[in-house]
């Protein structure tokens, strides 16, 4: 098994674009969660409050 | 080969990929959860949650589903990360993003610890703590007790592991009722004992990919005669536990005469499998039709038990 993972040449504009597309990618999925998650907290408290 | 000499020789069968520094895709962590798994993890605990005899607000309804969704997600997250060698080894598995070297192994493990843990805070915060109890020992036992104990030492690891994916219907029915009962208990029956003959059926045209990578399944093992023998006894037992709902007078019409027709197309295909002797995989079509059944039987034979409930409350006519 290789474990050891193989550092990528971040001169290699490439690299760089792969490594940037992901890292926004990522971070906008991340985001569209964490607003999801807002909007659900959110909800479950109203809900809750009007339970009690 | 007993099972000890198979689960000596998975330790190092199979060849990770070199991770790639590059961060990995969103993608990724989605396919680490498993999705067409989830999917039959988010219906049966939707049945669950619509079956059960009681009322639930829609957001938190969404919630439970959503908390078990996450949970089987991160679930199937630690699975890949522990079995990133094995899935290496076979072909079905080897595309996967860690043994395809597109992801780091500890992404992995810190992706399903987080996901598994938030699913069983939000479920025990928003819906019950009944529930997330039962959450999180699903997810342990899929986790820990199936993948790293049963599954690389035990040919029975399907038929105790079964009982990870038979506890989301459990679940949606505790998130309704903060109890569970007889019916419930059931349908964890029902998905528990229908897992050997639907992973056997599998396994019988997928033997040399199990063996190859030393997972002791039952056809490795055993060998194929007592597969095949297993899985009939097994899908005799499915008709009585299908049935049982009916015949106990949990449920009606609507919901026994389909469950005891398909369970007994289950038996006859089943008898079908376990009175062959094909050992060619390119010719096991009875098998690879027990499969597919199988996956076609827990869909409809829920989806009617549901039609039986709403008829039972009223909803349906």
């Amino acid at each position: 098994m290789t474990d050891e993972p193989q550092q990528p040449d971040y001169n290699d504009p490439e690299t760089l674009k792969k490594l940037r597309a992901r890292q926004s990618s990522r971070a906008k999925v991340m985001g569209l969660g964490l607003v999801a998650l807002v909007i659900l907290f959110y909800l479950i408290t109203v809900v809750k409050i009007g339970m009690t | 080969m007993d099972v000890k000499t198979i689960t000596q020789a998975a330790q190092h069968t199979g060849q990770l990929a070199s991770p790639d520094y590059v961060a990995a895709d969103w993608r990724d962590f989605y396919a680490l959860t498993k999705p067409r798994v989830m999917s039959l993890v988010i219906f049966t605990a939707l049945c669950g949650l619509l079956a059960a005899p009681g009322d639930i607000h829609p957001v938190i309804g969404f919630t439970a589903i959503l908390c078990i969704a996450l949970g089987a997600g991160g679930s199937a997250a630690l699975n890949q990360w522990y079995e990133a060698d094995i899935d290496a080894g076979m072909k079905r598995t080897s595309q996967r993003p860690l043994p395809a070297g597109r992801m780091q192994r500890q992404s992995a493990l810190h992706f399903g610890i987080g996901l598994s843990a938030l699913s069983v805070f939000i479920m025990g915060v928003a819906v019950n703590w009944l529930s997330a109890a039962i959450l999180a020992f699903s997810i342990f036992f899929y986790a820990v007790v199936y993948t790293m104990w049963l599954k690389p030492n035990t040919p029975q690891n399907i038929v105790i592991g079964g009982a990870a994916g038979a506890f989301p219907p459990v679940i949606g029915w505790a998130a309704v009722m903060n109890e569970v009962t007889l019916l419930p208990i059931l349908l964890f029956a029902l998905i528990f004992i229908w897992t050997p003959p639907h992973f056997w059926a599998l396994a019988l045209f997928m033997k040399s990919d199990y063996a190859k990578v030393g997972i002791p399944m039952m056809p490795v093992v055993a060998g194929e005669r007592a597969t095949r023998r297993q899985i009939f006894w097994y899908s005799l037992v499915l008709l009585a536990v299908a049935a049982a709902p009916f015949f106990l007078g949990l449920t009606g019409w609507v919901y026994g005469l389909p469950a005891i027709a398909l369970s007994l197309v289950f038996l006859m295909l089943a008898a079908k499998v376990g009175l062959r002797q094909e050992s060619d995989p390119a010719q096991m079509k009875p098998e690879k039709q027990l499969f597919a059944f199988s996956i076609l039987y827990l869909f409809v034979i829920f989806t009617v038990l549901v039609a039986d409930r709403l008829v039972a409350a009223g909803v349906l006519a």
